[in-house]
């Protein structure tokens, strides 16, 4: 059971990875990408690091696509100039992707033992989080250093674009 | 459970379809994301393997991955805004002007408007 809904899973972001390759319009690339990390952070779920999976679906499903979807919206991105955005063609494809992994999150929450998930491992966030600020101290500055680098580089380029 | 090998080899099915993205789909947009697709195939891997020998390293090298990616893709997106704003480009063949050209273009364009 734990073996099928993990292959399942893996093939849902395979498939949603391979759509992005055939697909014109970015929107729904776009789309198929959002698909594609949710079926990773049901992947890290099974692989027993519920972590990593929450921190998945809210800073790249969340965060990070809102940023590609905002972008493509300024740009207003059209296959043809003139023609209209031929939009409501391409949910089903998504739509019928998440559904299965909608599901497949039921089938896992409405199993009675949580270790019956068949997971053999599962490292708490606490462990990561001990990791994190023990012996990764200094790797959590550098990497606070490089946002702070990443936000004065994007407030600069985008002052510089307007001026 | 789950073998390693089946993790790594989703994984790696994973890097090599965001690498067929960056290779195939000039879009900068599409670019970008093929670069995503191949940032979640590493950190698949790392988990993978973090989880396989008990160790919570895997994790850690996961959220830091994420932060990288978040602080390349901040500065990349507006930098793709920055080129379709400036030079109206939409693919990566479409930038293949030199500085000064882009500079003489930008100046012309001051003037007339």
């Amino acid at each position: 059971m734990y073996e099928v809904i993990f292959y399942l899973t893996a093939a849902i972001a395979v498939i949603a990875a391979g759509a992005i390759v055939v697909l014109r319009h970015p929107v729904h690339a776009a789309l198929y990408l959002i698909v594609a990390l949710l079926a990773l952070a049901l992947l890290f779920f099974l692989l027993g690091a519920p972590l990593v999976a929450a921190l998945q679906v809210m800073l790249y499903a969340g965060a990070i696509m809102v940023l590609f979807l905002f972008l493509m919206m300024v740009m207003n991105l059209r296959p043809q100039p003139g023609r209209p955005l031929s939009l409501p063609v391409g949910w089903q494809g998504p739509a019928l992707l998440s559904l299965l992994l909608w599901l497949e999150i039921f089938l896992l929450l409405g199993r009675a033992s949580p270790d019956d998930a068949g997971s053999a491992m599962v490292i708490e966030p606490r462990a990561v989080g001990m990791a994190l600020f023990g012996p990764y101290l200094v790797v959590v500055e550098a990497a606070a250093i490089l946002l702070l680098a990443a936000l004065v580089g994007a407030l600069y380029l985008s002052r510089r674009g307007r001026a | 459970m789950i073998p390693l090998t089946h993790s790594l080899v989703i994984a790696a099915l994973l890097f090599t379809l965001g690498l067929a993205v960056v290779l195939l789909r000039r879009e900068l947009l599409f670019v970008l994301m093929g670069l995503e697709l191949m940032f979640n195939g590493v950190a698949l891997t790392a988990v993978a393997a973090g989880q396989h020998w008990g160790n919570a390293d895997g994790q850690v090298l996961t959220i830091f991955l994420m932060a990288v990616t978040a602080a390349e893709l901040v500065v990349a997106l507006i930098l793709v805004w920055l080129a379709f704003q400036h030079f109206g480009a939409v693919r990566v063949d479409e930038l293949s002007r030199l500085r000064e050209d882009a500079k003489l273009k930008g100046n012309a364009r001051g003037d007339t408007s």
